[in-house]
């Protein structure tokens, strides 16, 4: 579904270039369940925004459902918008939205009707088991709460591919099991691929795949079968 | 209503500097309305002094405002009481007055002093209303004797000629003829205009004696009144068709202390205007860079997401928007509580230049000025507000997301 191929990228701050990422081919199909691995600056989130479409700014191919992207910042935001979803590590919910209206805004984004968006998100609210906190804003919510809220939100509008860069990274280890095994259990019914970074050697037990980053080349890459 | 929630919710988050922004947006628009208010206070009496004292429309032989007479009423009209009942006909005429323009010499038999007067009808008293401050004596009488003629003097003359009401004074002015003419008036009234230049010189006298002194049947011009001073321009080209004969100027050529005062005024609260205008933007400007900046990590989450920028400029346009209308609306109120308070509460301002008495200080309140001004401050706030946000959302996303 998602394809890379020789992906190539170089950050020039000054005089100095880094080369973050070398020959990068990658393949990610429907419903699978990555995780990325590696130490810090192996390039793991520059690896994430080229998959999320945030960064266009890079040597080599990508292709989304078989589309060629044309580095071009209308399909990218097109793309994102109703086939994407992310999860970060700060949980980066709106502040002065509640539960609710978080997870709303791309149903609302997609210009979905008031009464859909509502059955969609009080559905959604259900799966992560926060309906009785749908009008709370997120600072009257615990981080393992909090970051349920972005998983929904991230998963309400039914996206082909999920990223998730260190979602469990402010988490303790207890919240941090129970929400990739949300993950993981979401993503299977809802047939949404998931892209995990992190270092968390935990997290790759679920997944499906692993890959193993190293100073921006893909050093291995296992095929699991996860339980 | 969603938006316009999340906006004003947004705005709470920083409570005291949205205050303050509004406290600023208020502040500049309670001036703005007041200083606007004194001057549209002001057009409005120099226009009503002016139409006051020249008449809503003057009717003269074709030339007369234009060239100076070589004698006395040459340009003067002939059959003035015969335009006069035609023109009192119309039913948008509230007073024809005729008046004689004359001046010479005045003297109380030792000194003498140049005069300039006015011939009038003593009905010119009830038409203008009050419009000289009688210090002395009396207005001119309805039925003052041919044989008995009656003048009221500006007191700084009358203190000049050391004369009281009762006293007589003689006027001497060259006649039609190139003759000269003299005299005797009794001194009826004593009066101040507030003008000193016109205090010192001013007399006025009845249309009869006038013309007995210049020795013609002549008046200088006829001064209309009809009942609104909006209906001027109405009135010219009506009456213009009954008297085509006659040469028309409005109240507004004769205004030139209203002209000038307009036009200096319209000088200051412009550039007033534009400087209040420049610190809105700033303030403004400032605001939103500093709720953008803090909410770069928010821009970069929406826009991962796939908001547009578009749709999130507006939001912080919606927000200039909402700080900018309530801190009008405030500052509507309060300007409104100002010119209350001077109704309440006299001020007085000291005289203006050429003047020896003060005036109320009084603001007008217009909504068309509360609607102009709230437009225009909404209109750059909203400005300001997108050039401060689009910087903020042009920030590349990955960039944005791991702002701190
Ligand atoms: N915007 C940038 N400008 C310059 N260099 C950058 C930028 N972003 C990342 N880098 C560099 O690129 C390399 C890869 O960074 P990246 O953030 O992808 O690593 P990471 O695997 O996500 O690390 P971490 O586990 O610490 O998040 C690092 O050496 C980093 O310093
Ligand atoms: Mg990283």
């Amino acid at each position: 579904m998602l394809q890379l191929t020789h992906i190539e990228k170089t950050y020039t701050t000054g005089e100095i270039q880094l080369q973050a990422l070398r020959d990068v081919n990658l393949h990610i199909q429907a419903g699978m369940m990555v995780a990325l691995c590696g130490p810090s600056g192996s390039g793991k989130s520059t690896l994430l925004n080229i998959c999320g479409l945030l960064n266009q700014d890079y040597f080599g191919e990508v292709r989304f459902a078989g589309e060629l992207l044309m580095r071009d910042y209308r399909q990218a935001m097109e793309i994102r918008r109703t086939h994407l979803g992310f999860v970060f590590q700060k949980f980066n919910l709106v502040p002065v939205m509640t539960a609710f209206e978080n997870v709303a805004y791309p149903l609302l984004l997609n210009g979905l009707k008031a009464v859909e968006v509502k059955r969609c998100v009080m559905a959604m609210l259900d799966h992560v088991g926060l309906i009785k906190f749908a009008h709370y804003r997120p600072d009257r919510l615990s981080g393992g709460q909090q970051q349920r809220v972005a998983i929904a939100r991230a998963l309400v509008h039914q996206p082909k591919l999920v990223i998730a860069d260190e979602p469990t990274a402010s988490l303790d280890s207890e919240t941090a099991e129970q929400i990739v095994a949300l993950m993981k259990s979401l993503g299977r019914e809802k047939e949404t691929a998931f892209i995990v970074a992190s270092h968390d050697d935990r997290m790759t037990l679920h997944c499906d795949k692993v890959i193993h980053l190293k100073d921006g080349v893909i050093q291995l890459e296992e095929n699991l079968c996860a339980a | 209503m969603r938006r316009l929630k999340i906006a004003i919710l947004n705005l709470l988050r920083n409570g005291r500097r949205s205050v303050l922004t509004v406290s600023i947006v208020a502040i500049v628009v309670m001036a703005l309305m007041t200083s606007g208010g004194f001057g549209l206070y002001t057009y409005q009496s120099l226009k009503e002094g002016a139409a006051r004292s020249e008449g809503h429309l003057v009717f003269a032989r074709p030339g007369y405002f234009s060239s100076d007479e070589e004698f006395p009423l040459q340009n003067g009209l002939d059959n003035a009481d015969e335009l006069r009942k035609r023109l009192l006909a119309d039913q948008g005429v509230n007073a024809v007055q005729p008046r004689i323009y004359l001046q010479g010499l005045i003297s109380n038999g030792e000194k003498s002093n140049i005069f300039l007067g006015q011939g009038i009808l003593a009905s010119e008293f009830r038409v203008k209303g009050p419009f000289l401050n009688i210090t002395e004596g009396d207005i001119l009488s309805k039925d003052e004797k041919v044989n008995d003629p009656q003048i009221m003097l500006g007191k700084d003359l009358a203190r000049n000629l050391s004369v009281k009401p009762g006293d007589y004074v003689t006027l001497m002015s060259t006649t039609v003829n190139g003759a000269l003419n003299a005299l005797d008036f009794k001194v009826k009234g004593i009066f101040g205009t507030g003008v000193p230049d016109m205090d010192k010189r001013q007399v006025y006298t009845s249309i009869n004696a006038a013309q007995f002194l210049l020795d013609s049947h002549r008046v200088s011009t006829l001064t209309l009144y009809g009942y609104d001073l909006e209906d001027t321009e109405f009135l010219r080209d009506k009456l213009g068709q009954l008297v085509p004969q006659l040469e028309i100027s409005t109240w507004e050529d004769h205004a030139f202390i209203y002209k000038g005062v307009k036009n200096l005024y319209d000088r200051i609260f412009g550039l007033m205007g534009i400087i209040m205008s420049m610190v809105i933007f700033v303030s403004l400007f400032n605001t939103l860079m500093m709720s953008v900046t803090e909410r770069t990590r928010e821009i970069g989450t929406l826009s991962a997401m796939g908001a547009s920028k578009a749709e999130l400029l507006v939001g912080f346009m919606l927000e200039a928007l909402v700080l900018a209308v309530v801190g009008a609306i405030v500052g509507i109120i309060l300007g409104g509580l100002v010119s209350v308070g001077l109704m309440i509460f006299d001020v007085t301002m000291p005289p203006p230049p050429g003047k020896t008495v003060g005036y109320p200080l009084t603001v007008y309140f217009s909504t068309n000025l509360a609607w102009m001004i709230s437009v225009v401050i909404v209109a750059i706030c909203v400005f300001s507000s997108f050039l401060a946000a689009r910087k903020g959302v042009n920030k590349p996303i990955t960039e944005a997301l791991v702002y701190v």
